[in-house]
């Protein structure tokens, strides 16, 4: 594969995706089962970018459960974006470091 | 405008109120330049990726893609769908800007990842471009710099440090998903149902596919029956 067309095209099409709404996009003018399937596509991409994929990430599936279930008490105890990762990063490193 | 109203505006202001995203963005740029030399990329790739595409997301699962055999036009396919988003925040974070210059909001535009449009949208008042502008530089710096220093140094990381590293996509969208979930129901739905489609999916087809599908299908399926719902009376 060509990587740096790849690069490129991923690049002008996450722009794109950036910055038309700046100048043209109205959705406030799109049907209401439109706005709404927009509203819950990063939801479901999130959704499937986690599954299987955290529980199929080295080394096992125990390991991934244990990601999983830190960034969601961190969440569920009001953290935000910074709070989830350092605090998943860092108590899964101290978790590898007594377990492998 | 006065003095203190026009320095609580400038770029500069929004390059240190953008100082906690930066933080954020270092385990995960680390992670992302560590994956990006496992993966068997150059120092070149890996940093152009980060400095054109400038979106975690999509970078980290271009290389799960990659590395899983995906061709380019899956690629490009995923990363339009996960970038969709962004076409909502874009429009949402014009509403929070007073308006300026084109070129100004174009430059702007590149810099909008989940984050810089999260701490615009959620000031009180409306702001300038160039504080968004501040926001972006302070955010892109930190991606860029960590995502090489990851690409050299990840080697170097005790093993329990590389071990967990390897999560840090997981912990990234983890962190963008989680707190969006425990908030609307309706994102908690479309989630699992995408996530349990994607592992049934995933069974048969590459993960090139079954994530755009699993995607696709779910949100179909949530739209259709919150509709059904409303119908009904229900509600929504």
């Amino acid at each position: 594969m060509n990587m740096l067309l790849l690069i490129i095209g991923m690049g002008v099409i996450t722009y794109v995706t950036r910055v038309v709404p700046f100048f043209s996009l109205n959705i406030n003018r799109l049907p209401v089962s439109v706005q709404q399937a927009l509203q819950l596509i990063p939801y479901a991409a999130l959704g499937a970018l986690l599954l299987p994929g955290a529980l199929r990430s080295p080394p096992d599936a125990w390991f991934g459960m244990l990601g999983l279930c830190i960034a969601f008490l961190i969440a569920f105890t009001g953290g935000r974006f910074t709070a989830i990762i350092c605090g998943t990063i860092g108590l899964l490193s101290l978790a590898a470091f007594f377990i492998y | 405008m006065s003095n203190t109203a026009a320095l609580e505006h400038s770029w500069t202001t929004g390059l240190t109120q953008g100082l906690p995203i930066a933080a954020g963005y270092v385990p995960a740029a680390l992670g992302f330049g560590l994956l990006g030399a496992n993966s068997g990329l150059s120092i070149f790739e890996t940093a152009l990726m980060s400095i054109i595409i400038f979106s975690g997301a999509a970078q980290y699962m271009a290389i799960g893609l990659i590395t899983a055999g995906a061709g380019l036009y899956s690629i490009w396919i995923s990363t339009f769908l996960i970038n969709i988003r962004h076409l909502l925040m874009s429009a949402s974070a014009k509403q929070s800007l007073f308006s300026d210059s084109k070129w100004k909001q174009a430059v702007l535009a590149f810099g909008l990842t989940d984050e810089v449009f999260a701490l615009i949208s959620s000031r009180r008042n409306k702001t300038t471009v160039f504080f968004g502008i501040g926001v972006f530089l302070a955010a892109y710096i930190s991606w860029v710099a960590f995502s090489c220093a990851g690409y050299y140094f990840g080697a170097f990381f005790p093993d329990y440090l590389q071990i967990s590293m390897d999560f840090a996509l997981y912990a990234l969208f983890a962190a963008l998903l989680f707190p969006a979930i425990l908030k609307y129901r309706m994102a908690l739905y479309t989630a699992g149902l995408s996530a349990a489609i994607n592992t049934f999916l995933g069974i048969w087809l590459s993960s090139g596919w079954a994530i755009p599908a699993a995607m696709a299908a779910s949100v179909i399926i949530i739209v259709y029956v919150s509709s059904f719902k409303q119908k009904k009376g229900g509600q929504p």
